[in-house]
């Protein structure tokens, strides 16, 4: 089932949820939920509920083991008894979770990245994220911070609730099993922002994210006849399509759950505003950086052989290279895994070293920086040398983009070469630019698009609260504002040629 | 909160109301708005009279001269038609005819293209003049059920809307003074076609219909199509026979005849229109396959075709009078039968000669291999022969008259030249209109 059809059930489906009793509201979601994704077939349905049903049974049964292990501690005589009752508390603990997150990754694997499939069995829709979800839940559970949910339908909920399934965000089960048990009575103020929430989710995928499509397919389809200055340009509608596509369909997720007053974690943070790589990191697909963060880059950072290493690395290297050691190995560990987590191909894999060491270089150089930022402060805190960082930052993303958009590393080296070596800017001119699938009206269309785009978030990035700030405009202008929005998604959307999300495929 | 709840809510039903009055104005003052089709809808709904409708696509708009009619018949002829028009719309037109007329007769016009065009530009550019809010959301729905074309529908101005200031300017006229637009624009359609009044519409040029069918290459491959119509416009067929017993008016469907070498190339297009005689009489429908007439009703048409489907206005008058013929004796009672062959077996059977060539070229190792093909009558066997086209337009024989269908050549040997491919029934005497070119390689 697509996002868009996800996204327009939310709609009678919000009645229905306002109308029911509020203790059997959470039924009607689950419900609703599970209905959704079984349009696309029992099988993936079977999936999702035999992962979510697995991690609920796992973390329910590693509560239990450290249950009993406290039992057996106040029975216990001595010290040492009691560090091995929980060294083999903990050790059973363990088990069940490796045991789980291997079935979970597992499954997640084999239908990712087997290129053949056993039985000929589907990807289920948003596999990824309800993986990542339901593990992250686990681990919570595992580490003590989280207490394993008794009621597995409430569990199912939170794994399947439909506007999250298909493209996340990946959301964390403290902020959301509340909201979802929690009686709501209706809204109207919600109402309106999840529409219009969706309104715009709707015009950045359909009208931005659509057309920009056309020159990125064509460009990276068969790069070869293309100059380094085309080619930098259909790097930067990629920029643009891979944000509007996948901030769109999160905004129309977002929109769909506060039709039913639930507010899911935002994803994106204007990433492009962003003035250093890990400012971008934390602001593009947050709830995934999170998730890494807390699961793979802390974990992985503080253990003991990391520890080790930096230790060494202090004699050799000298403290402040000891210090800054363990984030970086850990940044290139978390990006590898993003890499291998978009496709099982070398450029992804480039692509996630090549995020991974800048930010292990800039975690290496965070004295050196820290110091200039001392020394020149006044030149640190102007609008010149923000605007200079974020121009950086944009670039630097950007020849990521070569290796994430790219089919094989190959074409992605040789395409970046191009645009620095062989610029060729008369295809600029010579009609070339207007053989990639846009007219000039097209792109004149698409620049407007972007400068809205771009206007809406500036004034975020400046604390403004965008519809808010609608609400509190006079009627007239709020409506013409909504009713131009509307007009230019119905003229300008790319409808005939409807392309499923990029991150749906995850 | 409550009442914060109910003024949201009061102001949302106010915004959505004034946003669907928008869309609907847009839907009507700024979509693209054929003129024959508008003028033909404007007419049938101030016309005094009309005691026999004919009711379907271009076909019945270009073919069938209502003044014609009329004079030959005695009967007040309109021809309620927009091009492409298939099943639903046949329907919606016909219930909004009813509105305002009780005709006598209901003559449906169906082809192939009835049954199996995509429901898209036609009957899209229907919805905005069915005048009936019912009508259209029925319209609609039964559209949309079929292909999902929900959103496309229902901002029609999204895909059809006016291109230029010209076009506006158009659909407003049309919209607000139809009349005036017809006094201002005579030759209403496009340069060659004229609206002649009650949804006919003359097409006057000419087209040489060997060379047209020479560059389609039409073959037998190139036209294959379901035979049977879908389940959807069957009951559609069913609806609108209790419409017209509703109306009292009496209906008879007729199949429009199609150029000869059509017919001949896809035997799919003859199973069609048997399969739908049948069902037609299953259910007590009056049909008529005019593809089917003898000489002696309909005269042959071939010099007249601009396509596969329509003759010019030339055409239309001879195609006119053989159906007024036709239908005097039919509401007279009398036995028509006899002027129509038995069956598609027994027509083609008829047909003694060949329609056209077609070629197909193909490589095999170093040589270029041009296979030829015609759609000719059952019982004619076909010779081919094979000329190269020379600069100065003289033709040097390759390959002479035979049964051999396949002239092999070293590739690249003749680049860029042109291959005559003649085609005669064979034991006759040479027949040079008939053939193809194909381009060596």
């Amino acid at each position: 089932m697509s996002p868009f059809a996800l996204a327009a059930s939310a709609i009678p489906l919000c009645l229905l949820y306002y109308l029911c009793p509020g203790r059997f509201q959470w039924m009607l979601l689950l419900a609703a939920s599970l209905l959704l994704y079984a349009q696309g077939g029992m099988q993936p349905l079977a999936f999702l509920v035999g992962t979510a049903l697995a991690v609920w049974g796992a973390a329910l049964l590693i509560e239990r083991i450290g249950a009993a292990c406290k039992v057996s501690l106040s029975a216990a005589h001595d010290r040492a008894e009691k560090q091995a009752l929980r060294r083999r508390a903990k050790g059973r603990q363990r088990a069940v979770l490796i045991t789980t997150l291997f079935f979970c990754f597992g499954l997640l694997a084999m239908l990712k990245y087997l290129p053949e499939r056993p039985l000929g069995l589907l990807v289920p829709l948003g596999i990824s994220f309800y993986t990542f979800q339901s593990t992250g839940y686990l681990l919570d559970v595992y580490g003590g911070k989280q207490a394993a949910e008794r009621n597995p339908a409430r569990f199912l909920l939170f794994v399947s609730f439909f506007p999250q399934l298909v493209q996340g965000p990946i959301g964390r089960y403290h902020q959301l099993a509340g909201q979802f048990t929690q009686p709501r009575r209706f809204d109207v103020r919600n109402l309106r922002h999840g529409l219009i929430l969706m309104l715009w989710g709707v015009f950045k995928k359909l009208v931005v994210a659509d057309r920009a499509l056309a020159v990125v397919d064509t460009v990276f389809g068969d790069p070869s006849p293309y100059g380094g200055a085309v080619i930098a340009v259909s790097v930067l509608m990629y920029s643009l399509q891979q944000y509007a596509d996948f901030s769109g369909g999160v905004d129309m997720m977002l929109g769909a759950a506060q039709l039913f007053g639930i507010e899911l974690a935002p994803n994106f943070r204007r990433p492009y505003f962003a003035v250093s790589l890990g400012d971008f990191w934390r602001r593009w697909h947050i709830s995934l950086g999170a998730w890494m963060r807390d699961y793979v880059f802390y974990p992985f950072a503080l253990c003991a052989p990391v520890a080790r290493i930096s230790k060494l690395a202090k004699k050799r290297l000298g403290a402040p290279v000891a210090r800054a050691l363990p984030a970086a190995l850990g940044n290139i560990l978390v990006f590898l895994l993003v890499g291998l987590w978009h496709g099982a191909s070398m450029n992804y894999v480039l692509w996630g070293l090549y995020n991974g060491v800048i930010l292990a270089l800039s975690a290496l150089l965070e004295p050196a920086y820290k110091r200039f930022g001392e020394r020149h402060a006044r030149l640190t805190a102007s609008r010149i040398f923000h605007i200079a960082r974020v121009l950086r930052t944009f670039v630097i993303v950007n020849i990521g983009w070569y290796f994430d958009r790219s089919p094989d590393f190959r074409d992605a080296l040789s395409m970046l070469a191009r645009t620095f070596t062989q610029p060729c800017l008369s295809q600029l001119t010579d009609g070339t630019l207007l053989s990639l699938g846009l007219t000039r009206m097209g792109f004149a269309l698409l620049a407007l698009c972007t400068l809205i785009l771009f206007t809406v978030s500036l004034l975020q990035e400046r604390g403004v609260h965008i519809r808010d700030s609608l609400d509190a405009l006079p009627l007239p202008l709020r409506w013409a504002l909504l009713y131009l929005l509307i007009g230019m998604t119905l003229m300008f959307s790319i409808t005939g040629a409807a392309q499923s999300f990029i991150y749906a495929m995850f | 909160m409550k009442t914060r709840n109910l003024r949201g809510l009061l102001r949302m039903a106010a915004f959505f109301a004034l946003l669907l009055v928008l869309i609907r104005f847009a839907n009507t003052f700024l979509v693209q708005t054929d003129a024959s089709s508008f003028m033909t809808l404007h007419e049938m709904k101030t016309a005094e009279s009309i005691e026999l409708a004919l009711v379907g696509s271009s076909v019945v708009r270009n073919q069938f001269n209502p003044a014609l009619i009329s004079e030959q018949t005695g009967l007040d002829t309109f021809c309620a038609a927009i091009p492409c028009l298939a099943m639903p719309g046949s329907l919606a037109l016909t219930s909004m005819l009813y509105d305002d007329h009780s005709p006598e007769w209901t003559v449906l016009f169906v082809e192939h293209d009835t049954f199996f065009t995509e429901l898209t530009e036609a009957e899209d550019r229907l919805m905005p003049q069915l005048t009936n809010p019912l009508r259209r959301a029925a319209y609609l729905t039964d559209l949309c059920m079929e292909d999902g074309r929900w959103i496309d529908r229902f901002f029609l101005f999204k895909n059809l809307h006016v291109a230029s200031a010209v076009q506006l300017r158009k659909t407003v006229s049309l919209r607000l003074d139809p009349k005036a637009y017809l006094r201002e624009h005579p030759g209403l359609v496009s340069g060659n076609d004229r609206y002649a009044g009650r949804g006919f519409v003359q097409m006057c040029l000419e087209e040489d219909i060997d060379g047209w069918l020479r560059e389609e290459n039409l073959s037998p491959t190139s036209c294959a199509s379901p035979t049977e119509p879908s389940e959807a416009d069957k009951r559609r067929l069913l609806q609108y026979r209790d419409m017209c017993a509703r109306k009292g008016s009496r209906l008879l469907v007729v199949c429009t005849p199609n150029l000869t070498a059509r017919t001949l190339a896809e035997p799919s297009y003859t199973q069609l229109r048997e399969n739908l005689a049948r069902f037609m009489e299953e259910n007590g429908i009056a049909f008529v396959d005019f593809s089917l007439a003898k000489p002696e009703l309909l005269p042959d048409l071939t010099d007249y075709y601009l396509d596969y489907f329509h003759v010019n206005a030339e055409g239309a008058d001879i195609l006119s009078a053989s159906f007024a013929r036709f239908f005097n004796l039919y509401a007279a009672g009398e036995d028509v039968s006899a002027l129509f062959y038995g069956s598609y077996e027994e027509y083609l059977n008829t047909i003694n000669y060949i329609t056209n060539v077609y070629t197909e070229t193909r490589e095999d190792g170093e040589e270029e291999v041009v296979r030829a093909g015609s759609n000719r009558g059952p019982r004619v066997e076909a010779e081919y022969r094979f000329a190269l086209v020379n600069e100065d337009g003289t033709e040097t024989v390759v390959q002479d008259y035979s049964e051999n269908r396949e002239y092999r050549t070293r590739r690249s040997h003749h680049r860029g030249k042109k291959l005559r491919v003649y085609a005669r029934a064979k034991g006759c005497r040479q027949d040079d209109h008939v053939y193809s070119e194909v381009e060596l390689k």
